[in-house]
């Protein structure tokens, strides 16, 4: 049994996998735990971010805003979800993540996340106010922690500093 | 002698609908329509985030969910009183219109067009043009005009990130922030689909010209004026839907009604309930046959003496309670004297009222609307001349690609990229109430907050409106009453049954209170 996980699935991870089949290619279609094929469902959907350097360089991003990551504010869930939504692009033209939409995390069990409770819509949840709940997946929280506290605050040295400006340069 | 037929599935593209009629000497008498399954997405909201309409409402349709984001994020706009930049409502109606001009071809190519050639037409003499270019799949303009029916939404998805299922209308604005290269990118896909498909294919003339048109009797010159225009697939469709005699059935309720849509950039900044009339583009009303009535959105009732919910007085959304199941039968099982469908039945001012298309361009031709409302009489008068049809509700679906092709391309160029998209709102409780129109009519969601988390969430899809069962005084839904009547030529294949529900559009997925079917499966089974 093959799963194409996605609300919705994207149109490319249906058809190739069919193409696949017709071509006698069935046995290269290997599957991960939840028979989800692993040529797309391996790599998270940060692989192929625009706003992956604001990621590493904890750089925040914001609805109408140009640049910055939305891990930290508004609830991507981009770093913990195998999907090909940014080396995929949907309608041939764009992401969620591309467009400041938070990944919602459709391609992963338990979609939509945290049961949709009061606090968990377009937020990051947090601990203690500033910790958010979910970390990046293969990452221990308190390992997360520590590193990202760090890296957040050297950004902001950096930023002051002057390293790196080209990273986060954004134009209209 | 009687006659009963059961027809199921008459959806071709999601969902179905299960018809049952009853003739006499091959003219139906009765009609009873059924929405097959319980959907519960109102209920899965309940006691949840505010802001999980913007999620979850989207997924109740895979063709309109950025409709149903419209009228989410509108919802929660009018409960917590946000400021809305002009940069956020000019993006959202550019997904609005680029979700609607995409169903525009997908629908007349994909579900209706295939209807006209069918064998009832074989002894017409435009039958065997219409069966080269329509012929499901096979047709020369099928896989063209379907093709072309992916090219708006890709404007949609350079706004959106994707299309469907997009979440980028939010409260306060949208998520995102375009750059000049997304801007142009969309000039140039929307003039791609004008190239490729609408002028090229559909219209045989420009834009412009198409849009000159004032009435009826403009059309029908319009129709003879060239060899292009009387050999585009427009020019065909008319002569042959004339040829075929598609006006001439198909009446329904003769009641409509519209929610409007496209919020005004500089008149919806502080929105309100009551500041939305005024300030759509395309202007929203209900026409009671003869009179236009300003839209209330008070006036909206829904009666459930014939859906499969406990019974409850005929009440306003605000004060509907979420619905509670009970045991349903299948379309064998079923008395049709009690509950038979799952969707509710919407009544306006008492009212059963057709949404969609025709409703929409009859309130574009109020000669009531203001300046920068839509003000295009040709729906007046054809409604005058030739009533509401199968026919003239095709025509008002493919009549307005020109105008939302124009109107993408305005809103595009208005947009400043210096300016705000979004202004972080206050979260509050309160009632919010919002609305637009679909591709396939007016649709609304009405949101109670109460304690941070959504007390009550109600959907009226324009499906519902539609193909909505009896009322709590056994008054017809519009589906039903469009069919009663219809003459029946071969009752082995009641094609004219399919053409007069496929005339509304009834995308059953869209019904927030009815069937999803996940099989593509294409063709009807007629059973008898
Ligand atoms: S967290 Fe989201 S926005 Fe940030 S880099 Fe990852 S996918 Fe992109
Ligand atoms: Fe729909």
């Amino acid at each position: 049994m093959i799963n194409i996980p996605g609300c919705p699935a994207h149109p490319d991870w249906v058809t190739q996998i069919l193409v696949a089949i017709s071509t006698g290619r069935i046995g290269d279609v290997l599957i991960d735990d939840y028979h989800r094929p692993k040529t797309f469902f391996t790599e998270f959907v940060q692989t192929g971010c625009t706003n992956a350097v604001s990621f590493a360089q904890k750089i925040d991003g914001h609805f109408g805003k140009r640049g910055g990551c939305l891990f930290y504010e508004v609830g991507c869930r981009g770093p913990m979800t195998h999907a090909s939504c940014n080396r995929i692009l949907w309608n041939r033209q764009s992401s969620k993540t591309r467009v400041n939409h938070p990944c919602l995390g459709c391609t992963e069990p338990g979609f939509p996340h945290h049961d949709l409770v009061k606090g968990s819509v377009f937020k990051t949840m947090k601990y203690l106010g500033f910790l958010p709940r979910d970390v990046p997946a293969g990452n221990s929280k308190l390992g997360y922690y520590l590193r990202a506290g760090f890296e957040k605050t050297m950004g902001k040295v950096e930023k002051i500093v002057g390293v790196n400006r080209e990273l986060y340069k954004h134009s209209k | 002698m009687v006659k009963e037929l059961n027809i199921s599935p008459v959806g071709r593209v999601e969902g179905d609908l299960d018809v049952k009629v009853y003739m006499e000497n091959g003219v139906v008498t009765r009609a009873h329509t059924q929405a097959a399954m319980f959907r519960g997405f109102e209920k899965i909201m309940e006691g949840k985030d505010p802001q999980s309409g913007l999620i979850v409402t989207p997924r109740i349709c895979g063709i309109c969910g950025g409709s149903h984001l419209y009228c989410a994020s509108s919802a929660l706009d009018t409960a917590w009183k946000t400021t809305l930049p002009p940069n956020a409502l000019l993006l959202r109606a550019i997904g609005q219109a680029t979700e609607t001009v995409q169903s525009i071809p997908r629908w007349f190519y994909a579900i209706f067009a295939t209807d006209m050639a069918n064998k009832k037409f074989a002894n017409k003499p435009l039958y065997a043009e219409v069966v080269k270019r329509f012929s499901a799949y096979v047709g020369t303009s099928f896989q063209k005009g379907v093709t072309a029916s992916g090219r708006p939404v890709e404007v949609y998805a350079l706004f959106g990130g994707q299309w469907p299922h997009s979440s980028y209308m939010v409260p306060g604005g949208v998520m995102c922030a375009p750059t000049l290269k997304d801007i142009t990118r969309a000039h140039a896909i929307m003039n791609f689909f004008r190239n490729e498909w609408l002028e090229s294919i559909w219209l045989g003339c420009s834009v412009e010209r198409y849009l000159q048109i004032q009435t009826w009797d403009d059309l029908l010159a319009w129709v003879e004026e060239n060899e292009s225009q009387r050999n585009s697939d427009l020019g065909l469709f008319i002569r042959a839907s004339l040829e075929f005699g598609m006006d001439t059935f198909g009446q329904g309720v003769g009641k409509f009604l519209a929610y409007g849509t496209y919020l005004h950039k500089d008149l919806y900044n502080k929105p309100t309930i009551e500041g939305r009339n005024k300030a759509l583009i395309s202007s929203s009303g209900f026409f009671d046959g003869e009179k236009y009535h300003e839209f209330d959105h008070l006036q909206i009732m829904e009666h459930v003496k014939h859906t499969w919910f406990e019974d409850v007085p005929a009440a306003h959304p605000w004060n509907e309670p979420l619905p509670t199941p009970v045991p349903s039968q299948n379309l064998e099982q079923t008395n049709f004297d009690g509950k038979y469908s799952w969707s509710k039945a919407p009544r306006y001012m008492g009212h059963a009222a057709e949404a969609g298309p025709l409703s929409r361009v009859i309130m574009n031709a109020n000669p009531a609307n203001l300046e920068h409302q839509f003000r295009d009489p040709l729906f007046g008068d054809i409604l005058k001349q030739k009533g509401p049809n199968v026919f003239t509700r095709a025509l008002a679906r493919m009549h307005e690609a020109p105008r939302l092709y124009e109107m993408i391309n305005k809103w595009l160029s208005e947009i400043r990229l210096d300016d705000e998209f979004y202004i972080k709102p206050k979260e509050q409780d309160g009632k919010g109430f919002g609305a637009t129109e679909a591709a396939r009519g007016a649709l609304a969601h009405w949101i109670e907050i109460e304690n941070g988390v959504i007390k009550n969430y109600q959907v009226v899809a324009p499906t519902t409106l539609n193909v909505g069962p009896n009322d709590d005084e056994g008054k017809s839904g519009p589906i039903e009453a469009a069919l009663m009547g219809t003459e029946i030529e071969d009752p082995h294949d009641p094609v004219e049954v399919g053409m007069v529900a496929r005339s509304f559009d009834s995308c059953l997925v869209c019904t927030v209170h009815a069937h999803d079917e996940k099989t593509g499966k294409k063709i009807t089974e007629f059973k008898l």
